[in-house]
């Protein structure tokens, strides 16, 4: 089988026990805490205006938080609710993906004590290469134009 | 005016610009495919996929590799900028994520033991 096209992964070894790590997901207290550090971390205000979360299979979530170029919102719906080995969910940061979102899985594996999560984020390709297609047929009628232009 | 970069982005422009090449992109952003299986769908001839693919590979969109008798085809991402950079920009995001997480864990841990 070969590995879906831009998929970004990441995994990490917890010493806290599954079923604490996927509670942090979905419980908006310690979500707000996590978060708020995560966006810090990338350099943001980490200032977070909204969260929700309304967890269950088919229920939405939006986060929102204060960037310079104003409130960064997030959203989504979750599709996959296991506790405590699986969180999948669609992740949408702008209108235009609303039809053909993003999708996050969370695994969470037992490792003695401890636990294991892979976070696998994939965009999906077939969208995104229709809108390279659009940005490159925008460009090459742009570069006519000025041609023609001369 | 040619600066070192420009014969590169020339190459993607030129295999990007045409609708059967973008056709073969999408089929093989699908997974792995031998051109064979690739001639068919599209309904041209081997040589007519064959001119395409070496356009794709000079772009260093595509790569082949002889597997027995036949070449299997792979879509390499790389020379699309925008698609790596999202890529690492999610992985720091959900990495930091994981570190917060971890972080929070560990601090209600401590709180547990002095309580």
């Amino acid at each position: 089988m070969t590995e879906t096209l831009a998929t970004a992964k990441v995994s990490h070894r917890f010493s806290a026990a599954p079923e604490r790590v996927y509670d942090a997901w979905l419980d908006p207290s310690k979500l707000r805490i996590w978060m708020k550090a995560a966006l810090m971390e990338m350099g943001l205000s980490g200032d977070i205006r909204r969260i929700e979360v309304d967890a269950r299979v088919g229920g939405t979530f939006f986060f929102s938080d204060i960037r310079d170029a104003g409130e960064a919102k997030h959203w989504g719906t979750y599709r996959v609710l296991d506790r405590p080995r699986k969180i999948e969910f669609t992740w949408i940061v702008d209108e235009s993906q609303n039809d053909e979102p993003s999708v996050v899985t969370i695994t969470i594996e037992p490792d003695g004590t401890g636990s294991i999560v892979t976070i696998a984020h994939e965009k999906i390709w077939a969208s995104y290469v229709e809108r390279t297609e659009m940005g490159w047929s925008r460009m090459l009628r742009a570069i006519d134009a000025m041609l023609q232009a001369r | 005016m040619p600066t070192p970069r420009s014969e590169t982005l020339d190459h993607t422009l030129i295999a990007l610009a045409d609708p059967t090449r973008r056709a073969i992109l999408r089929r093989l952003a699908r997974g792995e495919a031998r051109i064979t299986d690739l001639a068919e769908p599209f309904a041209i001839s081997f040589n007519s996929v064959s001119k395409h693919i070496k356009l794709l590979e000079r772009a260093a969109l595509i790569k082949r590799r002889k597997v027995g008798r036949e070449y299997i085809l792979q879509f390499k991402p790389k020379p699309l900028d925008e698609v790596q950079a999202w890529i690492a920009k999610q992985q720091a995001f959900w990495a930091a994520s994981l570190k917060a997480i971890d972080d929070m864990l560990r601090e209600e841990d401590e709180g547990k033991v002095r309580k």
